[in-house]
């Protein structure tokens, strides 16, 4: 009995070092052959050869500004959403009811929709038919659509959290319904949303297939958001597959991306663990 | 009457917003339609559907069969659910109840960090070191095999975590009450834990398999993307994300939208798998 | 019989203010509950009380847990709206209004009668702000006068000594007693017509007790108090009258109310006697 349980341990361990051994292979290969091309002159310099050689200002540029696209139009539309969301559950209004149903089961088949029909959609849309080309405020839009369930279901459960907690006291006080979701919910749930702000973030950095035909796959440095730019992942796609020579460059440009998400992706855990905690620990009556 | 106006204002936002938001999905399935409609219209439905040439800028005449690349697309997202099914959930046992406290911590904020790696950077990897390794096993390399390792690779870690929490709500006093009985380890695994969270698991896979099915750059990458019927696994394939992703920069006309009738058929195929896994999921949980 | 529809928002309703007697008739009370019963779904709560808060009187409602004090509490300002499924039957005016109408201005019936909960509740805000944001909310004070207001707020519920140096730190770090003066505080801004307090000492030392009760007692001279309480000598310190609640059936029921003396030396009614002797409840 106790060798069965000790082989079955084994096995579950061989599983888990199965889970944990390509990442690992992979970290390395990209950090050992990467890491050393990465320097400050690789940040700050434009690509020459096709990116064989040279670095990845523009780039970089080019992805800050489309994650700036997607943070103005996903933060008011989706704290919107979210808000609405929230008011709408506490109503015994059968109609609002159904509506945030509506919307929370778009939400779920938004998020199950894959990424490159988010590009077709954003290059249907923006590209053509609101004529903005292959540009950065397109992919800016695409990513916008991309993340919005993630950025509103994380906002929604911060703002659900906080509105239950304030509801009482701010009814009590007869505040009004925009003073108590602009200056009491929205504030208290701030962390919440910094994390759904990260989390959205480290998923657009991530993506490639929604923006190869919405931003396109210009490298040189963006002018205005109407220039085509392309995004560190989209630069790693076209150094692997169009550019031989370039993998050296895609490792450099890989380890840049994989540590800023690692960087986002932790602050983002941190600030919900706190949020959490700080909700547990200081509860107010509902 | 000042505030009057803003409370109406800040309602009809709200409301706006969540209606933009909600109306976000009708709107991609909208130009999908109509994008698609003139392939649907011309070319017919069982004539794309079912035809196994995809020939749509070469010679007369041009043929836009998406048969295999939907067959390729379910070969390589069902073997790779296959295949992290086993490692995700061995992982997942290991971490919650063989692990010590502090390797299962390490563990899991494993699976997290990896599950954030962008699949761009994963598919690199499979055409730098799996590509390479296939094509010793046997040549070419790019493969179904390959596709269906990445992608595995590419999945293990969310659902390894969503199997971790699936196995952890598993109420205590089953567990407590398994050791009372003095039942091992693996049997309390096999009797209790896993029957109480069977659900959650399979909604796990399903969701795993809709993300596999959706996944462009990784297969992308290693798949070869050759348009056939795959004989073997070490023969090349193209799926339907890819098929997009690499004809949509120069497609036009009746090509253009034969890519978006592709596109339908890819959310179809996603949204009727993957969306009563969710609401499962979703009662499940409220529950 | 009426019910109202409950529109779960902190606002809801017409804001167009309707005229609202500012003050209370001496032959009327401040409150006048008439044949209230309380519902959650199918249970009953509460059933046909009846009951007269005259003005500037501090009135305890007592008895033992599940008796509908703190629901009956909470019809007055209507916070039972935001409770799902919760039905009020019966009249009940405050200040000449019957806040059951339609028409009411929930806003205003809640500026007009401010409830404290039974445990702290200040808003994750600064403890100025905490004051300022009803103020400003209500139009009560402008710029110039915000200070004023806050300070005197402050020194009624005798907190200004201990936090002047502090205005702008979070009131969650005053302590459980500070918190608690800081939302009767709160509620005082707001220029109530009645104070509603429920179990407002449940939780806190006796000093912080102490100082709520000295209070409730400095307060009763302008405007009228309601107090649930478990605590019956805390009721019989502050309370100019007292009515006894208990329970039927699992469901509550008005058993006596009068004088706070006469409830408690001489009671009409044997189960008062027995609540009161610590015989019952």
């Amino acid at each position: 009995m106790q060798r069965v349980d000790r082989w079955v341990g084994r096995m579950l361990l061989l599983g888990t070092l199965l889970a944990v051994a390509p990442f690992a292979w992979m970290l390395a290969d990209v950090l050992v052959l990467g890491l050393p091309r990465v320097d400050w002159s690789f940040l700050t310099s434009a690509p020459s050869q096709a990116g064989r050689a040279g670095g990845i200002a523009p780039i970089l540029v080019s992805t800050m500004a489309i994650v700036l696209v997607a943070w103005f139009s996903v933060v008011p539309m989706g704290l919107g959403a979210a808000l609405a969301l929230v008011n709408w559950h506490h109503t015994n209004n059968r109609i609002w009811r159904w509506s945030s149903r509506g919307v929370e089961q778009s939400l779920d088949l938004l998020a199950a929709t894959p990424s490159v029909v988010f590009g077709l959609f954003g290059n249907a849309l923006f590209c053509l038919y609101l004529g903005m080309g292959f540009s950065i405020l397109s992919g800016g839009l695409t990513l916008a659509c991309m993340v919005l369930p993630l950025f509103v279901r994380t906002a929604q459960i911060g703002l659900r959290a906080a509105a239950e907690q304030l509801r009482a006291p701010a009814a009590a006080t007869g505040l009004s319904r925009s003073t108590f979701y602009l200056r009491l919910v929205v504030p208290a749930a701030s962390p919440a949303i910094l994390a759904a702000l990260a989390l959205s973030t480290g998923r657009a950095l991530a993506e490639t297939a929604a923006l190869i035909f919405t931003s396109g796959f210009v490298d040189r440095m963006p002018t205005t958001l109407f220039d085509s730019g392309r995004t560190l992942s989209v630069h790693i796609y076209d150094l692997a597959m169009n550019v031989p020579g370039g993998d050296v460059s895609a490792r450099a440009t890989a380890v840049v991306l994989v540590g800023a998400l690692l960087l986002i992706n932790g602050l983002a855990r941190l600030v919900l663990r706190m949020f959490v905690r700080f909700i547990d620990a200081d509860p107010l009556p509902a | 009457m000042y505030r009057q106006l803003i409370e109406r204002g800040f309602s009809t936002g709200l409301s706006v917003c969540a209606a933009a938001v909600g109306l976000t999905v009708l709107g991609i399935v909208v130009f999908l339609g109509i994008e698609s409609w003139p392939a649907w219209q011309r070319i017919g439905p069982t004539a794309m559907l079912g035809a196994v040439q995809w020939n749509p800028v070469g010679p007369e005449p041009q043929q836009y069969g998406l048969a295999p690349m939907l067959v390729g697309t379910l070969a390589v997202a069902v073997g790779a659910t296959l295949c992290a099914a086993p490692i995700g959930l061995a992982t997942a046992l290991y971490a919650t109840f063989y692990a010590s406290p502090r390797v299962s911590w390490l563990i899991l904020r494993c699976m997290e960090v990896f599950s954030g790696i962008p699949s761009v950077v994963i598919g690199f990897w499979g055409l730098v070191c799996v590509v390479p390794w296939v094509a010793q096993l046997h040549p070419p390399g790019p493969s179904l095999l390959a596709g269906v390792l990445v992608l595995a690779v590419m999945i293990v870690p969310l659902f390894a975590l969503v199997a971790a929490t699936a196995v952890r709500s598993v109420p205590l006093d089953l567990i407590q009450a398994a050791h009372a009985v003095g039942l091992s380890r693996w049997r309390m695994i096999c009797r209790i834990v896993l029957p109480a969270a069977r659900q959650d698991m399979i909604n796990g896979m399903v969701l795993q398999f809709g993300r596999a099915a959706g996944e462009t750059m990784a297969v992308l990458m290693v798949c070869g993307n050759v348009v056939q019927m795959p004989g073997t696994v070490f023969d090349p394939i193209r799926t339907l994300t890819s098929n997009i992703a690499l004809e949509m920069a120069y497609a036009v006309g009746l090509h253009r939208s034969a890519l978006f009738a592709g596109g339908l058929v890819l959310m179809i195929l996603v949204g009727v798998v993957v969306l009563p896994a969710r609401w499962r999921g979703a009662s499940h949980a409220t529950r | 019989m009426m019910h109202h529809s409950t529109t779960n928002n902190p606002e809801s309703g017409p804001t167009s203010p309707i005229p609202a007697p500012r003050c209370c008739g001496a032959a009327q009370g401040a409150i006048e509950i008439h044949r209230v019963s309380i519902a959650y779904g199918d249970r009953t709560v509460l059933r046909d009380v009846s009951l007269v808060v005259p003005p500037r009187t501090v009135t305890a409602i007592v008895g033992p847990s599940g008796c509908g004090k703190s629901s009956l509490l909470a019809s007055i300002n209507r916070m039972t709206d935001l409770i799902d499924g919760c039905r009020v039957d019966g009249e009940i005016s405050c200040c000449g209004s019957r806040i059951r109408d339609s028409e009411i201005d929930l806003r205003d019936l809640r500026r007009r009668a401010g409830l404290v909960f039974q445990r702290p509740t200040p808003f994750p805000l600064s403890i100025a702000e905490n004051l300022a944001l009803p103020i400003r909310e209500h139009g009560l004070a402008d710029r110039r006068e915000m200070q004023d207001c806050i300070r005197r707020a402050l020194t009624d519920v005798g907190l200004w000594e201990e936090v002047e140096d502090r205005l702008h730190a979070p009131a969650r770090t005053l302590s459980g007693g500070q918190q608690q003066r800081l939302c009767i505080a709160r509620a005082l801004v707001l220029q109530p017509d009645v104070l509603l307090l429920d179990e407002p000492c449940s939780g806190l030392d006796p000093i912080s007790t102490e100082k709520i009760e000295a209070l409730v007692r400095s307060l009763a001279d302008r405007i009228s108090i309601v107090i649930v309480t478990h605590n019956l000598p805390q009721a019989r310190r502050i309370a100019d009258r007292t009515a006894f609640f208990w329970v039927e059936e699992g469901c509550g029921v008005l058993v006596e109310e009068g004088e706070t003396q006469q409830i408690f030396e001489s009671p009409r009614h044997p189960l008062t006697a027995a609540y009161v002797s610590g015989r019952a409840g």
